[in-house]
This record gives C-alpha cells, sequence and structure tokens, in this order.
C-alpha cells in the first residue's frame, strides 16, 4: 500500500479533467425532461453525433430490442421506440462508445449486470424504475467509478487487484483501503457531476454499502448489488475468476428476492445471455 | 460463497441451510433434468440421509446460495453459453 488513503475530494480535485456527459446525452436528457420538446428535436440532435447515431441504430436493429422492422435512421427510431427508450438507448450507445476502449471483461460485466438489474426489477417491481431499459442502464453504470480509478489512478488500480488476490478482500474494500474511496462512491460522484437522476446516483453509490444512502434508494441500490452478484456468480465478473463476491444481508433484505423467486429469476436471465455477446459486440464497433 | 468440488462427475459444494443445517449441493446434470441438482442433508434417524431436488429445496436456501447453485448447474451443463468454471473456481 503505497498510497496515504485520502478523501474523494482531494481524489477529485487531482483529477482534473473528470469524464464529462457528452454533449449529445445532456441534451437528450434536456429534452426528454422538457414537454414542449418533440420527437424530431431528439432525432436530431442524436444525428449530430455520428459516432452515437451509429450505435443507437445498431441498438435499435438488435434482437435485444425485437423490433419487427428494420431501422435506417435515427428519426425513425425515435418515432418507433418513444421518447424514454430511445433516451436509454442513447445513454447506452455513449456509455458503450466510451467503454469501448476498455478492459473486455468489464464492459461484458457491465451488460451482463444490466441484464440482470433488468430482469430484478422486472420481478420486484421496484417503485423508482420507470422502466426494464432503465434498470439495464444502472446495471450498465454501476462501476463507472472504476473507469475514473483505472484512468487516473493506474498504479492504485493494479495495488487493488493484487490485494483481492492475494487477501481475498473484497474489491470495493481494497480500493479503501488503498484509495480511500471505492469505486461505488466515485461513481455517485461523477454520476452527481453528470446530473443524472437522483435514484441511479444512490443506487451506485449504494450498491456496495447502504450506509449513507437515503432509506428511498435502498430498494434499487439492494437491486443493483444483486445484479452484480448474479452476473459475477454467472462467471461473467470483471475481474479475477475467482472474486470474493458478496452481497450484505441489508442488501438482500432490502432487494426483496427470496430464494422462493430464484429458479425464475435464472430461467429468465439465461434466456438473455445471448444479448449479452450481442450488445458486446455492438459496443466493441467503431 | 460456495466451494465448488469436482467429486466424480458431480460437482458439490458445502451449503448452510437458513435453519442452520450444513448440507451438500450436488450438481450431475443440467436443470432440465429434475434431479441435475439436489441438496443431501442428514434425515431424522441416525446415518438416514435425504436427498432433495434443488427445485423442492430451494426454499430452505438463502438466496445467495440458490443464485450460486443454479448459476454453476448453467455453467456445467447448461446452453446459455455461460463460461465454463476452471480452477480456482472449481477444485478438484
Amino acid at each position: 500500500m503505497t498510497t496515504p488513503p485520502r478523501d474523494i475530494d482531494s481524489i477529485l480535485d487531482d483529477v482534473v479533467t473528470l469524464p464529462s456527459l457528452p454533449t449529445t446525452v445532456a441534451r437528450i436528457v434536456e429534452l426528454v425532461n422538457d414537454p414542449q420538446c418533440s420527437l424530431l428535436d431528439v432525432g436530431k440532435v442524436v444525428a449530430t453525433d455520428p459516432a452515437i447515431a451509429l450505435k443507437t441504430l445498431r441498438l435499435a436493429n438488435s434482437a435485444y430490442y425485437g423490433l419487427r422492422q428494420k431501422v435506417t435512421s435515427v428519426e425513425q427510431a425515435v418515432v418507433l421506440l418513444g421518447l424514454k427508450v430511445i433516451k436509454n438507448m442513447v445513454f447506452t450507445a455513449t456509455v458503450f462508445e466510451t467503454l469501448r476502449t476498455e478492459m473486455g471483461a468489464f464492459l461484458q460485466h457491465s451488460v451482463a449486470t444490466g441484464m440482470a438489474m433488468r430482469v430484478l426489477a422486472e420481478s420486484s417491481r421496484a417503485a423508482t424504475l420507470s422502466s426494464p431499459d432503465e434498470a439495464f442502464v444502472y446495471g450498465l453504470l454501476h462501476d463507472v467509478g472504476k473507469i475514473v480509478f483505472e484512468q487516473f489512478f493506474p498504479k492504485e488500480f493494479k495495488l487493488v487487484a493484487k490485494a483481492v488476490q492475494e487477501d481475498g478482500a473484497q474489491w470495493y474494500e481494497a480500493e479503501r483501503a488503498v484509495l480511500g474511496v471505492d469505486h461505488a462512491q466515485m461513481g455517485a460522484r461523477l454520476a452527481q457531476n453528470w446530473k443524472l437522476p437522483d435514484d441511479l446516483v444512490h443506487a451506485i453509490g449504494g450498491h456496495h454499502d447502504l450506509a449513507g444512502t437515503d432509506a428511498r434508494y435502498h430498494q434499487v441500490a439492494a437491486l443493483l448489488s444483486a445484479a452484480d452478484f448474479l452476473a459475477c456468480r454467472c462467471g461473467l465478473g470483471a475481474h479475477l475468476p475467482k472474486q470474493n463476491v458478496t452481497v450484505s444481508e441489508a442488501h438482500w433484505a432490502a432487494s426483496g428476492i427470496t430464494a422462493q423467486m430464484v429458479p425464475q429469476l435464472m430461467e429468465r436471465y439465461f434466456e438473455t445471455i445471448p444479448h449479452v455477446g450481442e450488445l458486446v459486440a455492438i459496443a466493441a464497433v467503431s | 460463497m460456495a466451494d465448488w468440488q469436482q467429486r466424480g462427475a458431480a460437482v458439490v459444494s458445502p451449503v448452510i441451510l437458513t435453519t442452520g443445517m450444513r448440507a451438500t449441493a450436488v450438481i450431475v446434470g443440467p436443470r432440465s433434468h429434475p434431479k441435475g441438482a439436489a441438496i443431501v442433508f442428514p434425515g431424522s434417524a441416525k446415518g438416514e440421509v435425504k436427498t432433495v431436488p434443488l427445485a423442492e429445496a430451494v426454499v430452505l436456501l438463502h438466496p445467495a446460495h440458490a443464485i450460486d447453485i443454479y448459476a454453476m448447474q448453467e455453467r456445467l451443463h447448461g446452453d446459455a453459453g455461460l463460461p465454463r468454471p476452471a480452477a480456482p473456481e472449481l477444485g478438484a
């Protein structure tokens, strides 16, 4: 451990170029929240960013969305899918564009957790989640803080991996020991800087530790923790093959998931696995 | 977390039931087979061993253990395309 533990603000001060929310997504979020905006306005904004527009089209034509007709323009995708779906789709496309050059297993884990979150949210009917697509985005972004660590603190990131491998520590605990903060706290701060919805900020921040998370967001944070666990136990973790991934009893209790629900949840999750590969392939295309 | 070991054709792990009783999760085949996975635990008579299919015994498990067993069964015998476990996840 070469770096003394630090607080999140001093780390953020060092990260002078904290990743910013791409303009396209920021504008889409603004438009979707504007009652005066039209579908055409949204289509035009998406079309201004070729990389995001391309990935949005690929997503719209994927088996994951299951549209019967081929979508050939962003405007058509917006009309067919509606504003909320498009918002989440553009968000997904943007995250994919950002993660494209990152670790392959990390991207796969993010997508696999998104799929798991979708399945868990559908079963639990979490009050704060408005749609399965939104749940997918939660899973996709749950470890976004790790990108910051990997990008800006590569030496410490390797120390974390070493501590997990040698001592069997949980990843987030090793981050706290090495860096003074964990990726959930960092991810929540990043999401806050991006002005993402409060429930997403709190879900990311509480997915390993509910302390400090407002009780209103405990269920969604707990579901995110369980989705992370589910993906890891299915061999779709981000890092080490036998990483000690656990979910706290507080998270299980808040999630509302019972053992009786598990057989059906697993059945539905296994059905989504082909989509993980499909979405990772879309994300990898430049 | 479960500690999976290969035992002949079976893959097994100790598991603690919600009653506190120690048991063993045994995986021998796919989910489509009713006895593809089971929980084995001591019966009421001395030396007696009960084997209950996973689908019936799941109510006796913590959700984390249930997820772990279903996930390992699918990775070993399923067709969802999950990565097969290797050491150190699956000990010999």
